[in-house]
């Protein structure tokens, strides 16, 4: 609909300049011109990223004024509303309640919604009217400061569909009067550079993720010292999430989970850093602490997501539904109390104790006996596993064609997992933008991965457990009707994996990970 | 791409204010609308501010020597664009009957433009002619607006009756008849809207209020959406849309 030249303003970027030669010069009329806090949101796992859409928040530095949501794709906008709540909205139910958002809660399901970059920002809206008052081109004057870069100014002109002369007329107008260079990058591709470039302890463009806090490693830390710090942070938010989960709070269990993973996936590769035994101790005992967890996850998942699923039924085909939803609510209550009663157990109370005095004890992480040598730099052996997982993570990928049986994918996703989270825990260590070279066509792989196999585990329980509803109360067309749109969700992530694994599977990925082996510190 | 056609044979029903607020509503919704202004008379065209014109005339459009992407211009609104009126579409019969296929030139149009957009409004003139004709074929749906007269129910029957006797030329249109221009205060309207739903079940249950509100459009050159949100005219149209896209 809208075809959009970028460019950059150069020396100053004065607003009230460019705007006065726009007006004055050029015979345009202002639109709109807003001041506000915008906050980019995304998923964790950047689906938003991945469909090449954007989500913004806007909070206007004017109090009169309510915040907003925006959700654009290549300049189109796709959903506009006040936001009920002051601050940005953190899953699918904090969305306002129009059309063009239940699209967007049909995609994020039961994703949490995570702040990326934050700008500062003052923009303006410009037309260019004929002689009717009708526009015939935009342009869009913003000026923004993110972290602490310096403020860019940007001025995009928007060509609308059947005016191509005015918008090319237009442009070599503007850019004889306002000193400007071309830029390809949008607002937010800005922005996330400009986070990375300023913050050393970011984990990842798109700002902490699942309550990770940002974990800093010095460049010349010793391989014992980095494991023995990136696990007590992850238990520090392990720990932080423990009390809301027994309490029943769906997003502390969930960030508590990605914890357990990560420590997981971190105690995986300590392998020659801490002793065998103590590494598949704990690492039996973390998983144990996944299982208990899981069935209540996957109820919470299911209760989260069923408003989205029945929204495109008729009225009465969602009422019928009530039976149903009421067995899930039940379930999930149960798997709720087995949750806590094994989270208050003695052996949880024993982990936490023993997995605790394991990370005070120096010597465990000193350790130079018996093949471990944890005084190795770390920066060596955080690029040597996760070279490996990259070699591992693009051998299976290469092996699966449209034939694969499902399970090939489900154990990629978990490859995937785990490369993503050695990323992400050890990013500190290296460059940020290679770091983000790597992980963005990973979060994308990840994505339809996770929509595959959660779509089959999703289908496969709600179909179990229709049958616990009696047969007098069950509206089998309107469950069927719900287990397609899941079906359908799986079939189109699996199409979808040839191209996603074919944006990781690239050389400029391969160059990125040599360079994390020749990073400085990652030699001795 | 769905394709809806406001369609009456009566004039000054309310079918260029429909397919303009429908629209208007939809694109607000973050769907991707098209409306094509097939009424020499270019009603729609003056209510978004676009020069009635196209390049060439409807005759490269039926022809096929303009593609119908090429003759689209974007409106003010987000996610809306329009074909333009363009007065020789006075003789679109007679290209029409000229052409081979005639009652596939308008679908064959759209089918240039299928991936661009979801929802196309056909704004229709007054007439039962090769043009209406080359509509149904066109439609996904024809948007009946029909005042709550006499008359208008004649003309409501005339058409059922047409489509019904044509079922190869009209293929598997749905027609959604509603009311439009409500008084709600006279007593024989709502009587006769209570006859004509007992006749006509079909009939939507929404229905478009007589209102100054929407009589401002031509004041405003602008969809009812975009100066009287939250009006009563407004919300009707909403309701409308609402209950057209789960007739589709």
């Amino acid at each position: 609909m809208a075809d959009i030249r970028r460019f950059v303003v150069s020396g100053v970027g004065d607003v009230d300049a460019i705007l006065a030669t726009l007006v004055d010069g050029v015979g345009m009329r202002v639109v709109t011109d807003d001041e506000f806090e915008r906050t980019w949101l995304d998923t964790e796992d950047r689906r938003l990223d991945v469909d090449g859409t954007v989500l913004e928040h806007r909070r206007p530095t004017s109090s009169d004024r309510a915040a907003s949501l925006r959700w654009v794709a290549d300049g189109r906008l796709l959903a506009s509303d006040d936001c009920v709540t002051v601050a940005p909205p953190v899953s699918s139910t904090d969305l306002p309640n129009q059309p063009g958002f239940a699209r967007l809660a049909e995609r994020l399901g039961s994703a949490s919604l995570v702040a990326g970059p934050v700008s500062m920002t003052r923009a303006v809206v410009l037309a260019l009217l004929d002689d009717d008052d009708k526009t015939t081109v935009r342009i869009v004057v913003d000026r923004s400061s993110v972290a602490e870069a310096p403020p860019t100014t940007t001025l995009e002109i928007v060509e609308l569909r059947g005016f191509a002369d005015e918008a090319s007329t237009l442009t070599s107008t503007v850019c004889r009067l306002v000193p400007l260079e071309p830029s390809g990058d949008t607002v937010l591709e800005r922005a996330r550079r400009a986070v990375a470039t300023t913050s050393t302890t970011s984990t990842s463009a798109v700002g902490s993720t699942s309550g990770i806090g940002a974990i800093h490693l010095d460049a010349g830390v010793r391989a014992g010292a980095a494991w023995r710090i990136v696990l007590r942070s992850l238990t520090d938010t392990l720990v932080a999430q423990l009390d809301p989960a027994i309490a029943g709070d769906p997003h502390a269990l969930h960030r508590m989970r990605v914890a357990v993973r990560r420590i997981r996936t971190v105690l995986t590769d300590a392998d020659g850093v801490l002793d065998d035994r103590s590494r598949r101790m704990f690492r039996k005992d973390f998983q144990w602490i996944g299982d208990i967890t899981t069935p209540t996850r996957d109820a919470d998942v299911h209760l989260e997501r069923i408003p989205v699923l029945i929204a495109g039924l008729a009225g009465e085909r969602r009422a019928s539904l009530r039976p149903f939803i009421d067995v899930l609510e039940i379930e999930r209550t149960r798997r709720h109390i087995a949750m806590v009663a094994a989270l208050r157990s003695e052996r949880m109370a024993g982990i936490r104790s023993e997995w605790s005095a394991f990370l005070d004890d120096d010597a465990a992480w000193n350790d130079r006996r018996g093949g471990v040598d944890s005084t190795r730099r770390a920066t060596r052996v955080v690029a040597g596993h996760i070279a490996a997982a990259h070699r591992r993570l693009e051998r299976d990928g290469r092996r699966i064609t449209k034939k694969s049986k499902p399970e090939l994918l489900h154990d990629l996703r978990k490859r995937a997992k785990h490369l993503r989270y050695l990323l992400e825990c050890f990013a500190s260590l290296f460059d940020a933008a290679d770091i983000e070279t790597i992980v963005q066509p990973l979060r994308q792989l990840q994505n339809v991965l996770g929509d595959f196999q959660d779509s089959e585990v999703e289908a496969a329980e709600l179909r179990d457990l229709s049958r616990s509803v009696p047969a007098a109360d069950l509206d089998e067309g309107a469950v069927e009707d719900i287990l397609s749109t899941i079906e359908r969700r799986g079939a189109d992530a699996r199409k979808r994996f040839a191209d996603a694994f074919g944006e990781f599977d690239r050389r400029p990925i391969r160059r990125a990970v040599d360079r994390l082996a020749t990073t400085k510190g990652s030699t001795r | 791409m769905k394709v809806l056609a406001t369609y009456n044979i009566k004039g000054g029903v309310g079918k260029t204010a429909t397919a303009v607020n429908l629209a208007h509503v939809a694109a607000t919704q973050g769907e991707r609308v098209l409306v094509w202004d097939l009424d020499p008379q270019g009603a729609a065209t003056f209510y978004f501010r676009i020069k009635p014109k196209v390049k060439g005339g409807g005759k490269a459009l039926v022809k096929g020597s303009l593609e119908l992407g090429d003759a689209i211009k974007a409106t003010d609104y987000d996610n809306l664009d329009l074909v333009p009126a363009d007065f020789s579409y006075r003789h679109l019969d007679l290209w029409l009957d000229d052409a081979k296929k005639p009652l596939a030139r308008i679908r064959r149009a759209l089918s240039q433009i299928a991936d661009d957009y979801d929802y196309v409004f056909l704004d229709c003139a007054p007439s039962i002619s090769l043009t209406s004709e080359s509509v149904f074929r066109a439609a996904d749906a024809l948007l009946v607006p029909t005042i709550p007269t006499t008359l208008s129910q004649r003309t409501y029957e005339q058409l059922d009756r047409f489509i019904d006797d044509n079922p190869d030329m009209v293929r598997e249109v749905k027609v959604l008849g509603f009311f439009s221009m409500v008084d709600r205060h006279r007593r024989l309207q709502r009587r006769f809207i209570s006859d004509m739903r007992a006749a006509h079940p079909e009939m939507l249950e929404a229905s478009i209020p007589l209102s100054s509100d929407i009589e401002r459009m031509g004041l405003d050159r602008q969809p009812i959406g975009a100066y009287g949100k939250g009006g009563r005219a407004a919300r009707a149209y909403e309701a409308l849309w609402a209950e057209v896209r789960s007739k589709l």
